[in-house]
């Protein structure tokens, strides 16, 4: 039997989908299984004094306005303290210190696995009390950090090693910034959203001005991120395309619609690019003048445009217009000649990012990219609703992955590097509140009287 | 209790999903997606009614219609939100099918759509059991040991069988929902597509019915700490309207040297022989609830508190 189409759908989503699980999973376990060891001594551990709590120290006691002011301080010294050290890296990165920058990231890749990692792992050996001698744990610890340091920018290693230790630097750092209090970890949220938001799409942006650098040197920078399995090489375009059937099933599902009326096939076309994309490249993927765009980005946009001309061509089978048709069709196939191009572009914008900085995620011939920033706060975000509860776990991570969802949607339409923060923080901490407000009294007060529906 | 039971007892709501996933749903992304997609859409349902029937929780009075009003409402809610997604996955199919004609691929089978519908229910059946099973299961995963506000130093520990029962009931209920759930997805599906009114009104039928059964069981814990000599009085948490029982607190568990007692009983179906024949009931539902909502340090109190009323 011929394999369904199912099978093919959404294999890249759930490429960058399941390590973010896994991050958040773990993340969670861990907080549940350190935290609540030991109810009798939970408060009395002692505040940490971080980078992300410079100003002010929140302890339980405050008043509420005096907490709110303070985690806002905090969250914005944080974001400045950011700002600066991305644009310190990006200076950097424009005078061609590519050595230093590699040998940084590797040097915080030691730092963040040698000691976060390392007191996770004796708090975790103490709270299980496993049994295990100094010199086995020193030599154990030191033996998965040199390894996971050399898999970060060296080829020879494989790439499950690669997005394994990718993972574990995500859930050590944070699981770190879990410890944060309570409104300061919120207000961070919120702040590196936004700054994730601004440091990507504005012009100007630190992350944005990093990624055309990188685009016009043609290399690969020095960044942790997270890189999804690549797809077999025949297969590469396909699964592309699948992506983009997401995003026109989401984008314009009345392509659908437009197969039972096939005339005026062209203005329906032009119609509904228009309330896609420019007009300009509507123009192009029309009549052909593709060489006149010199411009990537032009290009990376009519690109899609063609995909979903495409497929609006073949849904809109009838051959009375057939000129037309094969029109688009030729169009297509000089998209798709001129597409490894783009992609092989594409694959080149790697991009910087401090070590827990904030990171955008794109789509290349390689598969999808997710800085290791997005795993960090995702992940803070779900270790700090689990403090609560598991409904609010289950709320968030929902909240999350969909926001997730939304912006490789967005990326498929718009095919440049898009912030992943913003639209998944945002759900996640309207889902945080509205569950522990909203829903939680009323699933207790039905639940607790074993009513279920 | 630990941890161990704690994953028995949410084996036993999520087993059968759990190998539902893993055999059928995870060998295809985009059922993975459909679940994912499902699961929120569910969530959101409830959130949405949460927030219609905030205004009137918690309900307390003893009578039983304001509860077959909401389990009313939410059903129909719910079930007009089937529809909904009904008519998006029509709009998803058709989509699928131009896909794949583009692709020179079959267009769905019918096994592809019901797989989709099993996705979609599953997702309801998931969500269902996680909100109103799993999170029950909390303090089970815990050191088992849990602390009132008003008698922090005293520990209860969850190890009696009731509690168990009560759980090992929410547990079996919830495996019964989350098979309607995911089954009656499909049943709906087949119906519209059909034509078939009967499957079409068999679904709603069955989810009503069901919230209707397990409502008229209900049970609840009840507890309480302070002073010998004090004559502490609860009423237990939910509908109970017969435990107005008198107890002598000196009678009650004795803990060590603090000169606190804590006592702690199930009505429903396991009533405690602690309580035959002697306990003063009042309402300490409304002296301990709010006390420990507040405070952070004893997250693990107000989950009992909240939970464990089985």
């Amino acid at each position: 039997m011929e394999s369904s189409i199912l099978d093919s759908i959404g294999v890249e989503i759930i490429g960058v989908m399941s390590p973010v699980s896994i991050c958040m999973l773990l993340v969670v376990l861990i907080v549940y299984s350190l935290s609540s060891s030991n109810p009798f001594s939970a408060a009395s551990a002692p505040p940490i004094r971080t980078a992300a709590n410079l100003v002010y120290l929140e302890t339980p006691s405050d008043s509420t306005s005096q907490k709110f002011e303070g985690a806002l301080l905090n969250a914005l010294v944080f974001v400045i303290l950011i700002a600066v050290v991305t644009f310190f890296l990006v200076l950097l990165y424009y005078y061609n210190c590519t050595g230093f920058l590699k040998n940084y990231m590797r040097f915080s890749a030691f730092f963040v696995l040698g000691t976060m990692g390392g007191s996770i792992f004796l708090s975790m050996i103490q709270h299980f009390s496993i049994p295990v001698d100094s010199i086995t744990c020193f030599i154990l610890m030191f033996n998965f950090t040199i390894v996971g340091v050399m898999s970060l920018f060296s080829s020879g290693i494989p790439i499950f090693v690669r997005q394994g230790y990718m993972v574990a630097l995500g859930i050590f750092v944070a699981a770190w910034f879990t410890k944060l209090p309570e409104w300061t970890t919120w207000a961070l949220l919120v702040a590196l959203a936004l700054y994730d938001l601004v440091a990507v799409l504005a012009p100007g942006g630190p992350l944005k001005i990093l990624v055309e650098l990188a685009q016009s040197r043609d290399e690969e920078l020095p960044a942790l991120v997270y890189e999804a399995r690549p797809s077999v090489a025949q297969n590469g375009i396909v699964q592309g395309r699948s992506l983009d059937l997401l995003v026109g099933g989401v984008s314009d599902s009345r392509s659908v619609e437009m197969q039972t009326m096939p005339s005026n096939n062209v203005d329906r076309n032009e119609s509904q690019n228009l309330a896609n994309s420019g007009y300009t490249v509507i123009q192009d993927t029309n009549f052909g003048n593709m060489e006149g765009v010199q411009r990537r980005d032009e290009r990376d946009r009519s690109l899609s445009v063609g995909f979903l001309n495409d497929r609006r061509s073949s849904s809109s089978s009838s051959s009375e217009y057939s000129t037309v048709v094969g029109n688009h069709d030729s169009e297509i196939v000089g998209d798709e000649e001129r597409s490894p191009l783009v992609d092989a572009q594409e694959t080149r914008n790697g991009r910087e990012q401090m070590r827990d900085g904030l990171e955008n995620s794109e789509v290349s011939s390689r598969g999808i990219k997710l800085g290791l920033g997005d795993f960090v706060f995702y992940s803070v975000l779900v270790g700090r609703a689990a403090m609560y509860d598991l409904m609010t776990v289950y709320a968030c991570y929902l909240a999350i992955i969909s926001g997730l969802g939304c912006t490789l949607i967005l990326l498929s339409v718009w095919r440049k590097a898009l912030p992943a923060l913003p639209i998944s923080i945002a759900l996640g901490v309207i889902f945080y509140f509205l569950t522990r407000l909203l829903m939680e009294p009323y699933i207790v007060g039905t639940a607790s009287n074993l009513m279920m529906f | 209790m630990t941890v161990a039971a704690g994953i028995g007892y949410a084996l036993l709501a999520l087993g059968p999903s759990l190998s539902l996933f893993i055999s059928v749903i995870s060998k295809k992304p985009f059922l993975i997606l459909t679940v994912l997609s499902s699961t929120l859409l569910w969530l959101m349902s409830l959130i949405v009614l949460a927030g219609v029937w905030r205004a009137f929780l918690p309900l307390k009075s003893n009578t039983w219609w304001p509860f077959a009003i909401l389990i009313l409402t939410s059903v129909s809610f719910q079930e007009g939100l089937r529809i909904l997604f009904w008519k998006v996955y029509k709009r998803l199919e058709d989509m699928l099918d131009a896909f794949a004609d583009r692709l020179a691929k079959p267009r769905l089978f019918l096994t592809d759509k019901m797989l989709i519908a099993l996705a979609g229910g599953l997702g309801h059946g998931v969500a269902h059991a996680v909100f109103f099973c799993i999170s029950l299961l909390t303090p089970a995963f815990g050191p088992a040991t849990f602390f009132v506000d008003k008698c922090s130093q005293l520990p209860f520990f969850l190890v009696s069988a009731d509690i168990n029962s009560g759980l090992l009931i929410a547990a079996i209920m919830a495996l019964a929902f989350v098979t309607i759930h995911t089954f009656s997805m499909v049943i709906a599906f087949s119906g519209y597509a059909e034509g078939n009114k009967v499957d079409q009104y068999f679904v709603p039928a069955v989810h009503l019915v069901a919230g209707m059964v397990y409502f008229s069981i209900y049970a609840g814990i009840f507890y309480g700490c302070g002073h010998p000599g004090d004559g502490l009085e609860i009423r237990s948490i939910n509908l109970a309207p017969d435990i107005t029982n008198f107890v002598h607190v000196d009678e009650l568990c004795r803990y060590g040297d603090t000169g606190k007692f804590c006592f702690w009983g199930l009505c429903g179906w396991h009533s405690s022989p602690l309580f035959h024949g002697n306990l003063n009931l009042v309402a300490l539902w409304e002296n301990g609830y709010e006390k420990i909502i507040r405070n952070q340090t004893v997250i693990h109190s107000k989950r009992f508190l909240l939970r464990l009323t089985l």
